[in-house]
This record gives C-alpha cells, sequence and structure tokens, in this order.
C-alpha cells in the first residue's frame, strides 16, 4: 500500500524546490566558489544551471518511461529489488545529509552573527521540531508553505539585492572571466550539485499531476533558482571585490547590513533574518520530508509518521557530527557540493540507460 | 480528557511567554560611539572608547540632556586602556563597568597618525573579524592622538552625539574637503589589487592660528589650502576634518589638503558640491566666488604603451553657478562668460594635476585607476600578475576639464559702485 502525500500543483512544486534550491545563497557558498573563479561566480552558477536542466531533460525522459511512479519504484523497477534498494537508499541518505548539513551551516552562520549565547543544541533542536511538525502535516501542507512564503521571500530577497545598489560598484565584476574560463566551465559543471535538490519533485513525482507538470516544474524551479543564485552572486561581484567575497562567511548578511539611507534607514539586518531563518527553516523541512519519504518508500511503508521521530534524531546527530565549522564547510558542505552531482544526476542517468537496455517501461513493475 | 489535554498544552506555553531569563536589555549594555587606537606605553596598543553615560536628565543622550565632558554631570566618558589587542582591551576596560560594552552602534573608528604610518593591514584584517563591527562605520586618521582627539568629539550644536557624527560625515556632500571611507572599504581597498585605501584626515584644531591681533594682510589662502587642525578658526568644534590621508597598502604615505581631496573626489567622481575662490581674470586683486558642481561621472580612458606603462586619459565634466563677483565686469554675458570658465578650468586643472603628481610620488593609486584598468585584462591570473599598484607610479596621466557655468545666481549683471567722484 502506498503512502498517500496528497496532490498539489505546478505552483507549488516550483516553490518547494526553488527554495531548497535557492537557500544556500545565504551561507558559505558564495565565498568558497569566490576562491575557485574569482568574481565569475555568477557565470558559474549559470553554467551549473544549465547542465542540471541538460541532466533533468533526461530524468524527464526516465519519468515519463514510467507515467505516475516515483524515482524510488523507478530504481526498483529497472535494477530490481537489491540494486534499487541500495540506489534509493543513498538518494534517501544524499537527502538527509544535504538537510543536515544546511542546517549545520545555518546554525553556525547565525551563531556567529545573531544568536552568539544560545546553546546550538537549542537551535538545531528548533528547526528540527519545525521540520518535524511540516512532516507531521504532510507533503501537501509543506508545498502549500513553500508557495505562501515564497513570494514573500523573493519580495524581500530582491527589494534587498535593489535597496544594496549603492554598495555596487561594476568594475569588480573586472576582470571579467574571474580565474578563467576554464576554471569557471569545470567549477561550473562539478558545483552543478547545487541544483540537485530539483530531484526532490522526482521523490513526489506521485503528488504532481502527471508527468508533464513535472517537467514545467522542474524547469521552471530550476530557471528561477538560477535567476536567485545568479543575481545574489552578480550583486556581492559588485559589492565587493574578489578579494573580500573569499573571506566573507555570509555575504548576503553583510550586503543587508551595509545599506544606509542618511540617518535614519539603515541596519536593515533583522529583515533580512526573517528571510534568512523562513527560508532555511521551510528548505531543511523539505529535505528531511523528501528523507523520510524516500525511506518509506524505499520500505514500502504505509504510514510515514512513525519513522519521523527516528528520523529527526539522526538529523540532530547528522547536524553535530563535524566538530567544528570548519570541517562543515570544508568537508561535509564542500564534499556535497563537489560531488553530490554523482548522487542527484549520476543515479538517474544509470537508471535511464539501465531501463532503456532492459526495456523496463511504466506498466511492467511486476515484471 | 481532551480539555484536560488542552490544558496542559496551554499551560507548557506559559514559561515561554517570560522571555529569555538571560536576555540582556537595551539597559545593560554599553553602547559604545567612538572607538580608537593608538600606540600603547605599557602594552602594544592603546584603545580609547567613548561611551554615553546615560545620566543626562532630559530624556537621555538624544533626547535634549547637556552634553559634556567636563566635570560635573558628564554625559560621554571616555576611557582609554593598554593592552595587547583591540578586543582583550574591550575585556578588560568590562572589568571596571557594569554594563557589557556593545561597539555595534559605533559611528567612527580613529586611527592615530602615528600607528596608521606605521602600518595598518593587520590591525584591520583582525578588527573586522567581529561580528559587531559594521562596515559602514567612519574611518578616521588623526594626527596627534587619538585619544585626545575623541575627548574632544561633542556635539556643540544639538545634543545628539550620534547625530553629530553623521552631521560632520555628510559635510564630505557640502564641501568636499573629506574623502569619507567608511570601514568597509577601507579594508576592501587594503586588500584590492586596483586601488589604495583612504581615510578622512582629522585633527583637533586648538584655535591658535586664530590671531586675535595684528597686521590685516591682503594674502588669499583659499580654504582647500588647508590641513586639518589648521583653519585659523576660533570657537566651534574642537575637531576638525579637513583633507585625506594617503595610504600605500596598509601604510599612511602621504596626505592631501582640503583642495587636493576636491580633486581626488573629482576624478573618482563622487564630488559634488564646493565654493571655489580664484582671482578675477581681469583685477587679480578682485576676487570671484564660484560653486562647482560635478555633472557627471569622469570619463577615464586608459591604455597600455609598450612597454607596458599605462597611459591614462581623463576628462572630468563640471558645472557651477557664479557665488560672488566682487569684479564689475559682465561675467553674466555671453561675451565675458567664457572668460571666467577658461579661468575656472585653468584652476581646477592645476589643482587635479597637482594631486595626480602628489599621488604618482607616492605610487598610490588612491584613484582607483587600476579599476578601470582591470577591464582591459580577461583574468585575475593576468591583472595580479601585471603588478597595477607597482607600475601606477610610471603613468602618464593627461587631464581635462570642462567646466560650464550654468546659473548666474540671483543676479543677472553687477553694476559698478558709484562714489562721489563721478
Amino acid at each position: 500500500m502506498e503512502i498517500n502525500e496528497g496532490k498539489f500543483g505546478v505552483q507549488e512544486a516550483v516553490c518547494l524546490a526553488t527554495i531548497s534550491m535557492s537557500t544556500k545563497i545565504f551561507f558559505t557558498s558564495p565565498a568558497f566558489l569566490t576562491n575557485y573563479v574569482g568574481n565569475a561566480g555568477w557565470q558559474m552558477t549559470i553554467i551549473s544551471a544549465i547542465i542540471s536542466i541538460i541532466v533533468f531533460s533526461f530524468v524527464y525522459i526516465l519519468l515519463k518511461r514510467f507515467p505516475g511512479k516515483d524515482i524510488i519504484q523507478i530504481y526498483d523497477i529497472s535494477f530490481g529489488r537489491l540494486i534499487g534498494f541500495i540506489f534509493s537508499f543513498v538518494f534517501a541518505a544524499a537527502f538527509l545529509e544535504t538537510a543536515a548539513m544546511l542546517l549545520r551551516e545555518f546554525v553556525d552562520v547565525i551563531k556567529v552573527y545573531v544568536f552568539r549565547e544560545t546553546p546550538p543544541d537549542i537551535l538545531i533542536w528548533t528547526v528540527v521540531i519545525a521540520a518535524v511538525l511540516s512532516s507531521f502535516l504532510g507533503l501537501e501542507t509543506l508545498a502549500r508553505i513553500s508557495k505562501l512564503t515564497a513570494y514573500i521571500l523573493l519580495v524581500t530577497y530582491f527589494i534587498l539585492l535593489l535597496l544594496a545598489i549603492p554598495q555596487y560598484n561594476p568594475t569588480n565584476l573586472f576582470p571579467f572571466f574571474g580565474y578563467g574560463i576554464d576554471k569557471t566551465l569545470i567549477h561550473g559543471i562539478r558545483r552543478s550539485s547545487a541544483y540537485g535538490e530539483v530531484m526532490i519533485l522526482t521523490v513526489f513525482a506521485g503528488s504532481l499531476q502527471g508527468t508533464g507538470y513535472i517537467k514545467k516544474a522542474g524547469f521552471i524551479s530550476l530557471i528561477f533558482s538560477c535567476l536567485i543564485l545568479a543575481l545574489g552572486l552578480l550583486a556581492f561581484s559588485m559589492a565587493y571585490p574578489y578579494e573580500t567575497t573569499q573571506e566573507l562567511i555570509a555575504p548576503v548578511y553583510v550586503l543587508a547590513r551595509g545599506i544606509k539611507y542618511g540617518t535614519f534607514f539603515q541596519r536593515l539586518d533583522p529583515i533580512f533574518l526573517f528571510l534568512w531563518i523562513f527560508a532555511s527553516h521551510i528548505a531543511i523541512s523539505i529535505l528531511f520530508y523528501c528523507a523520510v519519504s524516500c525511506y518509506s518508500k524505499i520500505f514500502r511503508l504505509s504510514d510515514l509518521r512513525p519513522i519521523i521521530g527516528p528520523m529527526a534524531v539522526l538529523l540532530y546527530t547528522l547536524a553535530m557530527l563535524p566538530r567544528d565549522f570548519t570541517s562543515v564547510i570544508e568537508g561535509n558542505v564542500h564534499a556535497i557540493r563537489e560531488y553530490g552531482w554523482v548522487i542527484f544526476y549520476v543515479l538517474p542517468l544509470i537508471t535511464l540507460i539501465v531501463a532503456a537496455i532492459r526495456k523496463k517501461k511504466g506498466g511492467t513493475q511486476n515484471a | 480528557m481532551r480539555r484536560i489535554l488542552v490544558l496542559i498544552l496551554i499551560l507548557s506555553g506559559l514559561p515561554a511567554l517570560t522571555a529569555c531569563y538571560d536576555a540582556l536589555e537595551v539597559d545593560d549594555w554599553a553602547y559604545v560611539y567612538t572607538m580608537g587606537v593608538d600606540k600603547g606605553i605599557s602594552n602594544k596598543l592603546r584603545i580609547t572608547v567613548q561611551l554615553p553615560t546615560m545620566k543626562s536628565s532630559g530624556g537621555g543622550i538624544d533626547g535634549g540632556g547637556q552634553s559634556s565632558t567636563g566635570s560635573g554631570n558628564k554625559d560621554f566618558v571616555v576611557i582609554s586602556l593598554d593592552c595587547p589587542t583591540f578586543y582583550t582591551g574591550v575585556n578588560m576596560i568590562n572589568s571596571s563597568l557594569s554594563r557589557k560594552i556593545n561597539y555595534s552602534h559605533s559611528k567612527y573608528f580613529v586611527v592615530s597618525e602615528d600607528i596608521a604610518k606605521e602600518g595598518m593591514g593587520n590591525l584591520m584584517s583582525a578588527f573586522v573579524r567581529d561580528r559587531q563591527i559594521r562596515r559602514t562605520m567612519h574611518m578616521i586618521v588623526v594626527k596627534g592622538k587619538a585619544r585626545d582627539f575623541i575627548k574632544e568629539i561633542n556635539p556643540v550644536l544639538g545634543t545628539a552625539l550620534s547625530k553629530t557624527q553623521e552631521g560632520m560625515m555628510n559635510m564630505e556632500k557640502v564641501n568636499g574637503f573629506f574623502d569619507d571611507n567608511d570601514l568597509g572599504s577601507f579594508i576592501d581597498d587594503i586588500k584590492s589589487h586596483k586601488i589604495q585605501p583612504v581615510s578622512v584626515l582629522a585633527a583637533i584644531n586648538d584655535f591658535s592660528n586664530y590671531k586675535k591681533e595684528g597686521q590685516p594682510t591682503d594674502e588669499i589662502k583659499s580654504a582647500g589650502d588647508y590641513y586639518a587642525g589648521e583653519l585659523p578658526r576660533s570657537d566651534g568644534n574642537k575637531t576638525e576634518y579637513l583633507g585625506t590621508a594617503i595610504f600605500n597598502g596598509g601604510k599612511m604615505v602621504g596626505e592631501f589638503n582640503g583642495d587636493e581631496t576636491r580633486a581626488l573626489l573629482m576624478i573618482k567622481g563622487e564630488y559634488e558640491t564646493g565654493s571655489y575662490v580664484i582671482h578675477d581674470p581681469y583685477n587679480s586683486k578682485l576676487l570671484d566666488t564660484i560653486i562647482v558642481n560635478q555633472q557627471k561621472k569622469p570619463d577615464t580612458k586608459i591604455d597600455f604603451k609598450k612597454e607596458g606603462k599605462p597611459d591614462i586619459e581623463v576628462k572630468i565634466f563640471l558645472e557651477g553657478e557664479i557665488q560672488a563677483l566682487q569684479s564689475t565686469v559682465n561675467y553674466e554675458s555671453m561675451e565675458y562668460k567664457p572668460i571666467l570658465e577658461n579661468k575656472v578650468e585653468t584652476f581646477l586643472k592645476e589643482q587635479i594635476d597637482k594631486s595626480i603628481s602628489k599621488a604618482l610620488a607616492l605610487n598610490s593609486d588612491v584613484f582607483g585607476f587600476g579599476e578601470k584598468a582591470s577591464m582591459k585584462f580577461l583574468t585575475i591570473q593576468d591583472w595580479e600578475e601585471y603588478k597595477w599598484l607597482e607600475k601606477f607610479k610610471d603613468s602618464s596621466i593627461k587631464t581635462e576639464v570642462q567646466f560650464v557655468i550654468r546659473r548666474t545666481g540671483t543676479l543677472i549683471k553687477t553694476n559698478p559702485t558709484k562714489d562721489g567722484k563721478q
């Protein structure tokens, strides 16, 4: 018996995927990629998005072969139970690890700037409890909350970028190709997993009205996320010389702190905090739910609620595992960004090839 | 059962309404207005903080209390301490205060000239790491001791110190006598491969240049000829912000006076307005005052000669208004206006060339020509290999000033004064 995750439309799906993909702009990723590509980070993320769109086109072909099936079922059908289980498990683990690292990155960065005296445990559990509650309320609720907040988050984000215009110096965009086109291209391809969260749509495939809707939601969310990330990176590249961006933990926060229009209209960091906390909470909840959903589907559970608690403990444990912030950004987050594509992109592509070779299709799951 | 559950749920939420037991309220903090750094005597650094005492009876510092650092009911207290680093110093100061020091609302970061000349790259890099430090703070280099300067930061007009501090920095837009570089830009520029940092230059004016008695003179000195602390004035704020400290990397290597600073701002395209005094084209004993505004951003072109030396051309577009004419020549007319315009153009070009020569001699690209030059390079490696900041001194820089008098003030003609002989 399958889990009934409810139904939602393309707009909700776009919001779910876009929030999950674009939240990383608030953390250390911009500084990290500036180390690799200099001021050409915005070009790099466009390359990453193009790669992701191409990969997602193939994923769409895969989903089209199995109408109404989600990626976990497709792995099972294409490879059989054992290999399908391994693929699905890796997929679920990747979502959980991504959620945990986003959580840890969020907590460490917010501790540096805002909640200096609050124990990290309390901050982590606050987010974990939010994720647990959202999971109990179900995917449909999560999708609707995403849609509700997405507009506010998007408007706040663009207002922030617009208010920061006086801080921009377009000459900071030069030398135009940063550390070189070759480096931008290589890192663009390698870090295409920045958009790997688009794969949540394949997990929730059953909740969308059909494969056509997934295609639409996937492409739109990828384009939106690319816009959000590229504009953010372009803004940082203009606001600070590359030597400075490489040093900053959270360039968006620094950008918000720099907004100053006269003696009255300044210090807008609290507005940014709202954006930061909401976006991070929702993104972590989505990824957590996705991991829970994958897990329940792997074991063909009829109800995912019993595993939310244990998974929450796992999320907390994973988030607490790195011993310090340096290990988080140089180890885990770096690994997810650099090698996440192997899980998010290569596994579905292998599945497509295998399904084509083995001539597996939609109605043949019991074959 | 359901009612009991609801009751338990409601009761369990009650502790949340009490807020944090260990929260720090506004009056638990000691907010620093100004921070300063001098060379220490009994330790490496001498840090100074200016804090409000929160003792004003008229509604607080910003609400109408008298501001004074003299004896009696002080509104601000200035504390100095010798320490190894800034932040350990803040900790040490807290051993004598009942409130926790908070510098997230600081407006000024004041550094003494001797520290600036010794090099402050490392100091600044370390300083900016703290979350309370805002990049929007104003960066000021002072002649003499930072502590002495901070003690004199006191509102003469109004009562709000923070407003006085902000207002003072806004004077850049009124007279162009200093280049208000904030802390963020200063640190960016220290690390940049394209531009060298500058800072506001300030000093205490002890009013000694104001001669109470003596022989009247016909000697003319433009307002912009002065450096900070030298204006011949009496009364008002003892702190004076005039001129620019020029850096090469993290080291202060020279300074610009008021007029040179205006030229710097014009080249950067950041100059807004200011009054200039020039000798009348027909009678050098008479003085004409012109308001000069920057019309648009300068047009800067950079090329590289065969030997790789930079060849820079700067075209500056200015416009102005006649503010005061001692001469009776009808400069408002189409016939004479170009004569006055040419005179101003020549004067401004001289000022600009003087500033450029000074910067070239100091090998400090404070104008940011490197930012334009970097557009000629495709990759950061090529750009960094070129070593712009080293080669800046070899640049040949041509300047052109275009000046147009747009308006003539409230008069369209100046009739001569008549005496009994005529």
